[in-house]
């Protein structure tokens, strides 16, 4: 009998365990916030780190980085100049998640556009 | 001891036979997200409809999270929406169904995510103070233009009663600083109105929810704080 209430608390956990933790998020709802709350490029600063460790930290437990993870930190990169690095986070976003392939070649030939109207 | 065990037993059987008799499932519920599968999912900008002008922002800032525990592709939605206000499109409220298709040829899209906030109650006075969100989720087809799913949640938190649960408290610290804390709100809220959607393919039940009990995700969706 104790044995099985054990296995039943242990099945209890094993269950609400997993539905909750699919994805390592860190801190992002909150840095977004600030963010949003005083767009500074102090609160951008911040939350653009937490990106990255959303990331790293992913990559290090081998779980699966949340979608669009990579595409934004690409993005942020971008914005700040350094665009042969975001689009190496890009093709990131698309080895992880196929389905995001139709949106990053738009966001590609958008990039294309804008520096060919800048060469001019 | 053994009678107890017995019917506790008896008990738990009349309870668990009682719900398959005449149990609705999400299947029923919702047979176009079964038939048409949809995997990524565009959210567009919420609408606001609340007193709250900076409520549209702020809710955004906690959907990305709540949105992929669905399982769904969720496009990246920072970057989604700069390219939506680039192209005149931050108020969804006025797009109208002849752009649906075009959410498919430039992002993939399956289907979109139409959120409305219909209540974003700041009170700072921190005396009779109730902090309440509700939201209505519509998920519609950008090939059909159909809506597959939708969901509504009201998550409100009575901050002046001497409330035990540490949300209430961390609610009622935040007011009492004058900074109110949407965040933990605004996920639950979500949270809540995700509970009866079906699941998509990077969840690990992707395909083993048609059967689950309607009513009971619908009375853990209304629970109250």
């Amino acid at each position: 009998m104790k044995k099985s209430i054990v296995l039943l608390i242990l099945g209890v956990i094993l269950l609400t365990g997993c539905v909750k933790s699919q994805y390592y998020w860190g801190y992002y709802s909150y840095t977004l916030y600030k963010y949003k709350k005083a767009q500074t490029d102090e609160t951008l600063a911040k939350h653009k780190h937490n990106v990255d460790k959303i990331i790293r930290k992913s990559e290090k437990k081998e779980k699966r980085v949340p979608p669009g993870i990579y595409c934004e930190y690409g993005y942020y990169l971008i914005q700040e100049g350094d665009v042969t690095l975001g689009l190496e986070y890009f093709d990131k976003e698309v080895m992880a998640y196929p389905e995001s392939e139709t949106f990053i070649n738009t966001l590609k030939s958008q990039l294309k556009l804008e520096k060919e109207q800048s060469d001019e | 001891m053994n009678k107890k065990y017995i019917l506790i037993l008896a008990g738990l059987l009349i309870l668990l036979s009682g719900c398959s008799v005449n149990h609705r499932t999400k299947a029923d519920y919702y047979p176009l997200m079964y038939s048409q599968r949809p995997l990524t999912i565009l959210i567009l900008p919420p609408e606001n409809y609340s007193t709250a002008p900076e409520a549209k922002e702020y809710f955004m800032s906690t959907l990305s999270e709540t949105s992929s525990q669905t399982g769904y592709y969720i496009l990246p939605l920072e970057v989604t929406t700069s390219f939506l206000k680039s192209e005149g499109l931050y108020d969804s409220e006025i797009i109208s169904e002849s752009v649906l298709p075009q959410f498919k040829e430039y992002f993939g899209a399956d289907a979109v995510l139409i959120t409305k906030i219909t209540e974003w109650n700041k009170d700072y006075s921190g005396l009779s103070g109730n902090v309440a969100v509700s939201l209505e989720f519509y998920l519609k087809s950008t090939t059909t233009s159909e809506v597959l799913w939708n969901s509504q949640s009201r998550v409100e938190m009575d901050t002046s009663s001497d409330s035990d649960n540490f949300l209430g408290q961390l609610i009622e610290t935040a007011i009492q600083t004058a900074t109110t804390d949407y965040v933990p709100i605004a996920k639950m809220a979500s949270t809540n109105a995700y509970e009866t959607m079906p699941l998509g393919k990077y969840h690990p039940r992707y395909n083993l929810d048609q059967e689950d009990d309607m009513d009971e995700l619908l009375k853990k969706g209304n629970k109250k704080y």
